[in-house]
């Protein structure tokens, strides 16, 4: 490849990007402003509540530990929304498949012992091929038998997570009695749990995360099958019309962030928590499957874009009760949340809307004319 | 008036008058900017150049509820009708009688009955709309325009949906309301229609009005004159006529529609090597559908096609574009091109797998890709800064030549276009016909399909008729003159 080539690409994202960015980091002042004046309505002083927030999420090794910690299962669980949805199709199932990644890596850490190293990688690959499967049903469903993905995905989560309970306590439960009583499994084998970063209490697995958000956007831009699945999101009849086949694709999209959402539950377990805790996925700003929506809308719907989206979610939810401490009630510190959450994810959802309206426009005024004619 | 488009002047110093009370009938083929002027006149589009008059007074129409104002309805192709509400319900729509929000159905009722009474176009106010027949569901559309006060009624192509039966219906209510005061504007390209039900014609083309008059004074033969147009200017030198072998053959292929069970019934024929076919026919008559089926886009209910000798029939499109075909499809924006995608990987849809653009694991060579589309952009003209800039940023006529640019660059021994000239202007459409004269000469085969007669003619060593479903005829390059296809275009026999 030569320097020129990769240079303009390179500049084209970062024109992209900066595009794209520009506007998320506005509405995020503009959201912090938004939630200073709520603060000064209720009689206290933003510029406190918000350094309380941030030294909260930074300040200390715990609050570091506590911030580094959450910023790996958004971006997965963010992942797990976007890569389907570049294909267009919805996939709202990411709780239910966290819960099939937690409970099938949990699984293999309990009752399949292996080598060190070997071990909790081949935990992890289980519960990603596990969402993976999970994620292919309602595929399926919406590329072969019409029923849309965002309906069954939803359903589903009412379902996997169920599974995954009823695993835990009547199979699980049978040759680990104290889990019946605790509601989780004993702590698992340190071979098979992911080690700490060094210095703090959060897993290492948010580096790999970091690689893996990077390597879905190289995935995304420079494969074949990244390619096709941007080609059938945007326009599947064009798709077709050169011989991809968009059911075909659809699934596989789904497959990838299902696996990706296995994958964000399996690393929970084995890292996180070192063991398997009952409806874990619960917690994580009102579940880690519909948070990673939310993480990807404000990232954009960019894998790079969720990187950084994920640590302005990680931020609020480890600083969150340290505003607590300054005796502000709990539902003001939600409401903050959720205010600096609808102003960030304001430019992407904007743009979606924008970009609806204008190729309606073009249809009317381009296509209209002769096909409306002619037919 | 005139109107235009990126790339495409679609309406163009055009007079057009209806008198209160009468038929009148507008006449053209597609794209010659019939729905364009009608768009213009019920507030759709705004006029770039001209004016309208009504009632003798120059009026702003704005938007469609200007229109509405002005006694201007409109009756689309596509019924806007909401499917699970009764007749009633939604002829009333948007005007509902009742006091202070309260909806009153049984006003309703009476009102929609005295205008049916009085309009002579019956209808049970009751009825679910979504179980309605279709010429019930347009006469509901009628109502609920003539609801709305209007006085003079739009009817865009009304028959193209409608069964023979539920077009004598229409006709029957057509007149009623001329009747009664009406005044109708009748958009059509069916000749034998708009002779038998207006009181006088215009007949537009290529965005002008190329001819008017009263019903009586023209006959069939002229309108399909003024709508063909004149014998053709420009022409491209064609190396001597010798077929070689067969490419694709057809035979007795049936597929289903979009909208009819059988839109495409038997149809046999061949396409060889060096040679232009031209597939001509008003649209909707088959040839989406044909075309569909030849790409494996859709699957035929019977009958084989052939490519050099292989049966694809049931072959996935992948495959059977594999076997050196080429397609450009109709309709640009929906099924030729990705408009967000840039143009660079817009030149790799449907290739980008081959091993000139990606290794065996799938990682996509970005420099090859993009010296590939710079060098399609160049060798086909495009004007653009850029290989990233979005497709949807460039002309209607650029982009057509980036669909044709990428299927002809792949140098394809069979090339199925489809309207590939459409909506685009004059320059825009010589290059492309220059292009598939050019290929034609260097041996290969091409499919012409094309509604655009001028096209058709100019460019086809060989011409088919399709007229609903079915080749009724076939022309060799000496036979083929407008008056020729003219008679075979409205349906009737060689």
């Amino acid at each position: 490849m030569n320097a020129q080539a990769k240079g303009s690409t390179l500049s084209s994202y970062l024109e992209t990007s900066f595009h794209n960015a520009l506007p998320s980091l506005l509405c995020l002042l503009l959201g912090l402003v938004a939630g200073s004046i709520l603060i000064i309505i209720c009689g206290y002083n933003p510029v406190l509540v918000f350094g309380e927030m941030f030294s909260g999420a930074f300040g200390s090794v715990q609050g570091l530990s506590y911030t580094i910690t959450y910023i790996s299962p958004f971006i997965l669980a963010a992942l797990a929304f976007l890569i389907p949805g570049k294909a267009g199709i919805w996939n709202v199932g990411g709780q239910g498949q966290v819960y099939l990644g937690g409970i099938t890596a949990a699984l293999v850490a309990l009752y399949i012992p292996m080598p060190p190293i070997l071990w909790p990688i081949v935990a992890l690959l289980a519960g990603a091929g596990a969402g993976a499967l999970g994620a292919a049903l309602p595929g399926i469903l919406e590329s072969y038998r019409n029923a849309s993905a965002i309906v069954t995905t939803i359903m589903l989560n009412y379902v996997y997570a169920p599974i995954a309970s009823f695993i835990l306590f009547f199979v699980i439960a049978v040759t680990f009695p104290t889990t019946k009583v605790d509601s989780q499994t004993p702590k698992f084998s340190s071979a098979v749990r992911l080690p700490h970063i060094p210095g703090l209490s959060s897993s290492i697995m948010v580096f790999f995360t970091i690689l893996i958000a990077i390597g879905v956007y190289y995935f995304l831009l420079r494969t074949t099958l990244g390619y096709k699945i941007r080609a059938v999101g945007l326009n599947p009849t064009a798709a077709e019309m050169k011989g991809i086949d968009w059911r075909k694709i659809k699934v596989v999209a789904m497959m990838i962030g299902g696996a990706v959402a296995g994958l964000a539950g399996a690393s929970e377990v084995l890292g996180t928590y070192g063991n398997y805790v009952d409806q874990f996925a619960e917690g994580y700003f009102g579940g880690m499957g519909f948070a990673g929506i939310a993480v990807a809308l404000v990232g954009a719907s960019s894998p790079i874009g969720a990187i950084f989206s994920s640590v302005l979610f990680a931020v609020m939810v480890s600083g969150g009760p340290y505003i607590q401490a300054l005796g502000i009630p709990r539902e003001l510190v939600w409401s903050l949340q959720g205010i600096i959450i609808i102003f960030a994810s304001m430019p992407y959802i904007y743009k979606v809307i924008t970009k609806t309206d204008w190729s309606r426009a073009w249809r009317r005024t381009i296509v209209s004319p002769g096909k409306l004619e002619g037919q | 008036m005139r109107k235009s488009f990126p790339g495409v002047l679609a309406v163009d110093d055009v007079d057009f008058e209806v008198r209160k009370g009468e038929i009148r009938g507008l006449l053209g083929e597609n794209g010659a900017g019939k729905s364009t002027l009608m768009r213009l006149l019920y507030g759709l589009y705004r006029l770039d150049a001209g004016r309208i008059e009504v009632d003798g007074k120059e009026a702003h129409i704005g938007s469609s509820h200007d229109a509405i104002r002005l006694g201007i309805g409109m009756v689309h192709q596509e019924f806007m009708l909401v499917p699970n509400l009764s007749v009633k319900e939604n002829i009333v729509l948007g005007f509902e009688p009742g006091s202070s929000g309260v909806f009153s159905p049984g006003e309703s009722r009476q009102r929609v009955l005295d205008l049916s009474k009085s309009s002579g176009l019956p209808v049970d106010p009751d009825v679910v709309v979504e179980r309605l027949p279709t010429g019930l569901k347009q006469r509901v559309e009628i109502l609920k325009a003539l609801y709305r006060g209007a006085k003079t009624l739009i009817l865009d192509e009304p028959t193209a949906v409608l069964t023979p039966v539920e077009v004598v219906e229409l006709f029957k209510s057509i007149r009623k309301m001329r009747d009664s005061g009406t005044t109708i504007i009748f958009i059509t390209h069916k000749l034998q229609e708009i002779k038998e039900i207006t009181d006088s014609i215009t007949v537009m083309r290529r965005g002008h009005v190329v001819g008017s008059g009263p019903t009586k004074d023209i006959s069939i033969g002229q309108l399909a004159n003024m709508m063909v147009g004149r014998e053709v200017i420009r022409s491209f030198s064609f190396n001597p006529y010798s077929p070689g072998e067969v490419l694709l053959e057809v035979k007795g292929l049936r597929v289903a529609g979009r909208r009819k069970a059988v839109a495409v019934d038997g149809v046999s024929f061949a396409v060889r090597k060096g040679e232009i076919v031209g597939l001509a026919g008003v649209d909707g008559n088959g040839q989406s559908e044909l075309v569909e089926s030849l790409i494996g886009f859709r699957k035929p209910l019977s009958g084989t096609i052939s490519v050099k000798g292989v049966v694809t029939t049931s072959l996935d499109t992948s495959k059977i574009l594999e076997k050196s075909v080429g397609h450009i499809p109709e309709d640009r924006l929906a099924q030729g091109l990705v408009m967000d995608f840039s143009i660079s990987d817009n030149s790799v849809l449907g290739i980008v797998q081959k091993d000139e653009f990606s290794s065996r694991s799938g990682l996509i060579y970005v420099d090859k890709v993009r010296r590939f589309a710079e060098n399609v952009v160049q060798a086909f003209g495009i004007v653009t800064n850029s290989v990233s800039m979005p497709a949807k940023n460039l002309s209607g006529g650029n982009q057509q030549k980036l669909i044709a640019g990428r299927e002809l660059s792949r140098d394809p021994d069979l090339l199925i276009a489809a309207q590939p000239t459409r909506g685009l202007d004059i320059s825009a459409t010589e290059y492309i016909q220059s292009l598939l004269v050019k290929s034609r000469n260097s041996g290969k085969g091409i499919l012409l399909v094309s509604a655009d007669f001028d096209e058709v003619l100019n460019l086809s060593d060989r011409i088919l008729i399709i007229f609903e479903g079915k080749i009724i005829g076939e022309l060799s390059r000496e036979q083929a003159n407008v008056e020729a296809l003219g008679r075979l275009l409205g349906g009737v026999s060689a």
